[in-house]
């Protein structure tokens, strides 16, 4: 590996397929996380969609972007709110009287509607952040052990 | 006259059967790999007809792209250092 500062290049089909595929996987998965209560789906496979971009950004342009494009300090700590964030709206349940995951403001809208479903929906968006910070940390973990920083491909 | 998810159901189970053998049985590593995605997907197929599309859409994200993609790149980077 020591071939110094004659680094190969990728190839531009990945680069721009890639680019092309970053949007739609970041798009479809908040969808599957929206739509989590009233289709299949929901936080930890929309969570998993969204993080599967970051090995999209490692495809395309390599590990020094990735490293730059994710915080992964910022990730350890959103992996830790998305889970406090869990454990807080499940607990409105508790103070509205009833137990742990009750739903407590369910009668607004029909149901089969996104918004019909409460707290669901947000304890939904929970884990889907909790989930997507969580595999992109452990994204960038598992490639950088891999020895991803020896930038040639 | 036999139902045709009867039919579905028979040929995806087959078709896991096929990728675990195949799995463990290729000598190439990368074709190894490739097996095992194409059992994940066909157990993918197999959550949508047992009426488990949730489980499906799970399966299709971690066994079929990342499980596969990860394995790629954790195989280049070991052939990488073989060769050096």
């Amino acid at each position: 590996m020591n071939n110094g500062n004659k680094m190969k290049t990728r190839h531009v089909i990945v680069k721009c397929g890639a680019d092309l595929y970053l949007p739609f996987a970041i798009v479809f998965g908040l969808a599957v996380i929206l739509f989590g209560t009233v289709s299949p789906g929901g936080g930890f496979q929309g969570g998993v969609i969204v993080a599967s971009a970051a090995l999209l950004v490692y495809l395309g342009h390599g590990f020094d972007t990735m490293k730059s494009a994710i915080n992964p300090h910022l990730m350890h700590k959103g992996e830790a709110v998305g889970a406090i964030a869990y454990i807080a709206l499940a607990s409105i349940g508790l103070v509205a009287g009833g137990n742990f995951v009750r739903n407590a403001i369910w009668n607004n809208g029909n149901p089969g509607n996104v918004i019909s479903a409460g707290t669901i929906t947000y304890m939904s968006w929970a884990v889907g952040f909790k989930v997507l910070t969580g595999v992109a940390f452990l994204l960038m973990l598992l490639i950088s052990l891999l020895g991803g920083n020896q930038d040639e491909m | 006259m036999t139902n045709w998810l009867t039919v579905l159901n028979t040929l995806c189970v087959l078709g896991i059967i096929v990728g675990g053998v195949l799995t463990a049985t290729l000598k190439k590593p990368l074709s190894s790999i490739l097996a095992l995605g194409g059992c994940g997907a066909f157990v993918a197929l197999e959550f949508i007809i047992l009426h488990a599309p949730d489980v499906a859409i799970a399966e299709a994200a971690v066994g079929c792209v990342l499980g596969t993609v990860l394995f790629v790149i954790a195989l280049r980077k070991a052939t990488k250092e073989e060769e050096e």
